[in-house]
């Protein structure tokens, strides 16, 4: 098959996943794939599902690890497939790990805020792993919009989080260098309000096309050049298909959480501490057990400038900022990432496990 | 590929030449043959060779790479627009209202479109959006119901329900150690819990194991 014919079919293959996500977007749900580790879900309330994967292997870890994972897509990029798996990883390195698979607001969870997600579904969902596991404080390792949600709730709950773990986690809002926090700047309190009053949850489609937006000739071809660029590495081609998949799984975000995120971007609160969960601040001083920032040195969606910051806000001790060399999803799924960022993660997850 | 042409071609002059030297043939024949032997290379035949020499030579790989950074400049050029356009504070205002336009517009189209279909749809006998979405309701509620009950029956341990109420308990038991730490502090007098808007104290029924069993995978692949 010519390199024409090959590019033109991966194309209309990638068109199809489009389509198939704006159904989605519009109510029908399209299914996750297998998973690459065996799950066991332990808890389900509210808008949240609790997935347990033991523990491997001998070196097993006392302190459980919870995973926050974004509210906009589905988390199966965690556990993208055999050999390309945050979780699998974990697993044989002996941790104990929980995985927070949020449930997909309907309409009628419109209401749902930074209050009900952070003070109600992860605490009910720490609540269950402590009476689970009998062991009193957790590790929280969060990513990108859910390692806001697990710093909120570190700062909230300090007394049940023993060591806390941020990924790209978009922190100061008020740096404005890349198209993103540009795009995300124009859009003004008004339009968001239309939004939550026209649709009651912001649309998945909107925020997959918004996503989109950003990068027009990546999205329309060069993804589809790449994929043949690169279709002779082994198994190549599958983890591009899995990836699709997964950016094609986006999910609505519920009506109330989506005006006050758009708020905490317009006012940076959190970064301030004026930020107000339920009826107390979201004070990050009181965030006072060790800290890990892995900041992604070549992330496009969210700023390394905007992480940066974290340590300097918080009253820990023991704290760091990790930089890597890897973008926004690399973090993630890239093979050097697993290779070499999550070793270290596990490493400094490993010496505060006493 | 070359070579073999060469050869080709030498055996095909070395033929003419024979036939040209023999004696039995006519004098408009050797004409012919000479002409045949004289006449330039056919252009296809000349743009193969050059093709050939070109592959030899490696040129064909270094117009493959060529051709693909020319490719990758014009990505990189396309994107580096793009970002431009985006990072422009004029282009931002610009989309900003624009956005913001465009749900105004959307939504006063939805309205007007609301109150006329509402009006024609019950006089052609077909439901209104609202009582299409109150059966969807409906029929959320009835699957609920229906996995609540499957996982009943089915769920031999019913682990999950025990941490389910026991997550409750332990929410129930805070509630009343604050309530009580709020009274004394207060010294006895009745205080008022301070206001909680957030759903703490809803909790949704066990509905069982979601979905099929999560496909398991040999411990020794991957990593």
């Amino acid at each position: 098959m010519s390199a024409i014919n090959e590019i033109a079919s991966l194309w209309m293959e990638g068109t199809m996943r489009t389509l198939d996500a704006f159904r989605t977007g519009f109510g029908a749900t399209m299914d996750d794939p297998p998973p690459a580790t065996r799950s066991r879900v332990i808890y389900e309330s509210g808008l949240v599902r609790l997935r347990h994967y033991e523990a491997r292997g001998e070196n097993k870890k006392r302190v459980p690890l919870l995973l926050i994972y974004s509210l906009i897509k589905r988390p199966f990029i965690l556990d993208l497939q055999p050999g390309r798996s945050v979780v699998e990883y974990l697993v044989k390195q002996g941790f104990d790990v929980y995985l927070i698979d949020w449930i997909p607001p309907r309409s009628e969870d419109k209401a749902h805020g930074f209050d009900e997600y952070v003070n109600t579904d992860i605490a009910n969902a720490v609540r269950a792993i402590q009476i689970y596991t009998g062991v009193q404080q957790i590790s929280v390792l969060g990513y990108c919009f859910g390692a806001l949600l697990g710093l909120m709730y570190s700062a909230l709950h300090s007394g049940n989080v023993k060591n806390l773990v941020t990924l790209t986690i978009p922190l100061d809002t008020s740096v404005r260098q890349l198209p993103i926090e540009h795009l995300t700047a124009a859009m003004t309190s008004r339009s968001a309000k239309t939004i939550v009053e026209m649709y009651g949850n912001a649309p998945a489609w909107m925020i997959y096309s918004f996503f989109n937006t950003l990068a027009p000739t990546h999205h329309m071809l060069d993804k589809f050049v790449g994929a043949y660029r690169s279709s002779a590495r082994p198994g190549y081609l599958d983890t591009f298909k899995l990836f699709e998949r997964w950016l094609h799984s986006d999910v609505p975000m519920a009506g109330r959480i989506f005006l006050e995120t758009s708020e905490m971007w317009r006012e940076n609160s959190l970064m301030k501490g004026t930020m107000k969960i339920g009826e107390s601040i979201a004070d990050l001083t009181r965030i006072a057990m060790p800290l890990l920032n892995v900041i992604g040195d070549r992330d496009d969606i969210v700023n390394p400038a905007s992480s940066e910051p974290l340590p300097e806000l918080v009253s820990s001790d023991d704290k760091q900022n990790l930089h890597y060399p890897t973008g926004h999803m690399g973090a993630a799924i890239s093979a050097d990432s697993l290779k070499r960022l999550w070793p270290q993660i596990s490493n400094w997850l490993s010496a505060r496990d006493d | 590929m070359e070579t073999e042409g060469k050869h080709q071609m030498a055996d095909s002059d070395h033929n003419s030449r024979s036939k040209l030297n023999s004696t039995d043939s006519t004098f408009s024949d050797e004409i012919l043959k000479l002409a045949q032997t004289l006449m330039p290379e056919p252009p296809t035949i000349k743009v193969k060779r050059l093709v050939a020499d070109i592959a030899d030579k490696g040129i064909d790989r270094q117009l493959h790479e060529l051709g693909w950074k020319a490719y990758d400049t014009v990505v990189g050029a396309a994107n580096n627009a793009t970002n431009r356009v985006f990072t422009s504070p004029t282009v931002g205002n610009v989309l900003g209202g624009a956005i913001d336009l465009m749900l105004r517009y959307q939504r006063l189209n939805a309205a007007i479109a609301g109150a006329f279909f509402s009006a024609l749809w019950p006089a052609v006998g077909l439901p209104s959006a609202s009582e299409v979405e109150s059966m969807r309701g409906e029929v959320r509620a009835m699957r609920e119901e229906l996995r609540d009950a499957v996982a009943e029956r089915d769920s031999k341990d019913d682990f999950a329900s025990e941490l389910h109420i026991a997550v409750r308990e332990s929410i129930v038991n805070q509630q009343a150690d604050e309530k009580s730490a709020l009274r004394e502090s207060n010294g006895g007098a009745h205080a008022a819990t301070p206001a909680k808007k957030s759903s703490v104290y809803q909790f949704s029924v066990w509905s069982g194991w979601p979905g099929a069993d999560p496909l398991e995978l040999s411990e020794d692949v991957g990593n």
